[in-house]
């Protein structure tokens, strides 16, 4: 393979948008999570939640900025690396794009500021306020993001201008809500929660190996494995809900995600093999057979496979098929840690030491890796095709040179391997060392005079004053 | 350890957090202050662009 500018353009996208997804997910996860912490202290008045709110906003902080600046860099990456596509498509992505930036970032940078330093100031209902405003823009900022993306995997609602080429809507709410779009924003929201739920597991598993847990690490591990078992059957079914949809309008995509080189009126599951691009095969294949019916009962017709496209219109096989098993298993693995953790609950054995724990500290990487595991299938799938059978990839790079590229990809590497590094660390310290830090000051004691009746009172029968053992 | 960012939690002194007027005060011009943080960062990013 020549490393061009196109495929360093590529890789240099898949690089960005890789670290970037990591904190949108996070993020969206965790403002919800932080609205659900401050609206049981508010109903509750238990200190736990506050608790656990003001410890988890910290990290929320830094994750929402590393995000930010993430974003932007992948924002200009539109003008500098894939200008034509920006010049053909921008009438109809554009204005997602500045919507989600008018209509969700500005919500969510705007009401983050009163969230973090307001809370004295504009009393406990405003900030609840706040904090709400700051989560339901994160799921705002999601739906256009996801909205921008699924029309490049099932454009709808357009026309393209014959005399430029330009794409233009037609109809914006068929842009908006394009097939793909419902499948997928879902998709995407329950990834978020699983992702965060996975990640606030891990740290309350830590903190009970380290024998730091309080209160707060048992609540925090009883919400996170409750949500993971409870969201991940969700996430199979809205999974499978997306894959419906992909094998109606992306067949190419779904031949390459099951491993299918032949077309067949029934096909198989093959859960593991390893696809042989050049003669057209799978080595080493584990198969269950005839199982397309169940999985796409409403295919009309023989299941394409991926003989049906001609070889310069197929996605590269062997990473779609891989990142796609690498993203179930992950899925899997949440799954059962979810529902170990609920079972441990029951055994009001969550904060107690043992394998689980053990266990659920990676785990907190596999949300992150079942995210950036299944863009890879989304966006690899739709290869060779930015907007799906309408633009060609090699088609929207602008004309930039092999070495321009190169250095921008190598500059990338080295200030995100320090930048991103750093505030990863800085948020596991905080995330994993516990809540005793954060635990409010015990109340200064008012001692009484030595030998008076309320002295005795006060303290211990065995120890004196401050603490100190009697003289024997 | 000291954090970088240390928020604000609630008043749980017992006084009252001040008439509704004050707090919406507070609440729109905290909020006002973030927005325009961000708006200045935007355009200064955006100025970066013109540079050359």
């Amino acid at each position: 393979m020549e490393l061009d500018a196109l495929i360093l353009s590529r890789l240099q996208f898949a690089f960005v948008i890789a670290f970037h997804i990591i904190f949108p997910a996070f993020t969206i996860g965790l403002a919800a999570f932080l609205a659900v912490c401050e609206g049981l202290w508010l109903w509750t008045k238990r200190d736990v939640f506050k608790r656990l709110y003001l410890h988890w906003i910290k990290i929320f902080a830094l994750a929402f900025a590393m995000g930010v600046v993430s974003g932007v860099v992948m924002s200009y990456q539109f003008g500098t690396n894939w200008s034509v596509f920006a010049d053909k498509t921008g009438s109809v992505i554009g204005p997602l794009l500045g919507y989600e930036v008018l209509t969700a970032f500005f919500l969510e940078a705007t009401f983050l500021g009163v969230m973090l330093f307001g809370w004295k100031r504009v009393g406990n209902k405003l900030h609840f306020i706040a904090t709400c405003a700051v989560a339901i823009g994160t799921t705002i900022s999601a739906f256009w993001i996801l909205s921008a993306n699924s029309w490049m995997q099932t454009p709808a609602g357009f026309a393209i201008d014959a005399e430029t080429g330009n794409f233009y809507a037609t109809n914006f709410w068929d842009v908006v809500f394009n097939p793909s779009f419902p499948a997928r924003y879902v998709h995407m929201m329950l990834a978020a929660f699983i992702t965060t739920a996975a990640v606030i597991l891990a740290a309350g598993a830590w903190q009970v190996v380290r024998h730091h847990e309080e209160e707060p690490t048992r609540w925090q591990m009883r919400m996170a494995a409750g949500t993971l078992a409870v969201l991940m059957p969700l996430q199979i079914w809205a999974g499978h809900w997306s894959g419906e949809v992909a094998h109606e309008y992306q067949p190419a995509k779904v031949a390459a995600i099951e491993g299918w080189w032949e077309t067949s009126e029934v096909q198989p599951t093959i859960l593991f093999g390893f696809p042989d691009e050049e003669n057209e095969r799978n080595i080493a294949e584990i198969a269950i057979p005839g199982t397309s019916p169940y999985l796409f009962p409403h295919a009309e017709g023989p299941i394409q496979g991926l003989d049906a496209f001609a070889e310069e219109d197929r996605p590269p096989v062997a990473i779609v098929f891989w990142s796609f098993r690498i993203m179930v298993g992950a899925g899997m693995a949440m799954l059962g840690l979810g529902i170990w953790g609920c079972f441990l609950w029951w055994r009001n054995r969550i904060d107690k030491p043992g394998l689980f724990h053990l266990l659920a500290i990676p785990g907190g990487a596999l949300g992150f890796i079942a995210v950036i595991t299944g863009w890879v299938v989304a966006e690899v799938g739709r290869q060779p095709f930015t907007v799906y059978g309408q633009l060609r990839t090699e088609d929207s790079l602008a004309p930039v040179s092999t070495g321009q590229v190169a250095t921008s990809l190598i500059i990338f590497m080295v200030v995100y391997a320090i930048v991103f590094t750093a505030g990863s660390i800085y948020m596991a310290r905080i995330a994993t060392r516990g809540f005793k830090d954060d635990a409010p000051e015990p109340p200064e004691r008012e001692h009484r005079a030595p030998g008076s009746p309320l002295a005795a009172v006060e303290e211990p029968a065995e120890t004196g004053p401050r603490g100190r053992k009697p003289a024997e | 350890m000291t954090d970088l960012i240390e928020p604000e939690g609630p008043d749980e002194t017992g006084r009252s957090a001040g008439p509704l007027w004050k707090r919406l005060a507070w609440f729109w011009g905290i909020a006002i202050a973030s927005v325009t943080i961000v708006a200045a960062t935007a355009y200064i990013l955006r100025g970066f662009l013109f540079i050359g």
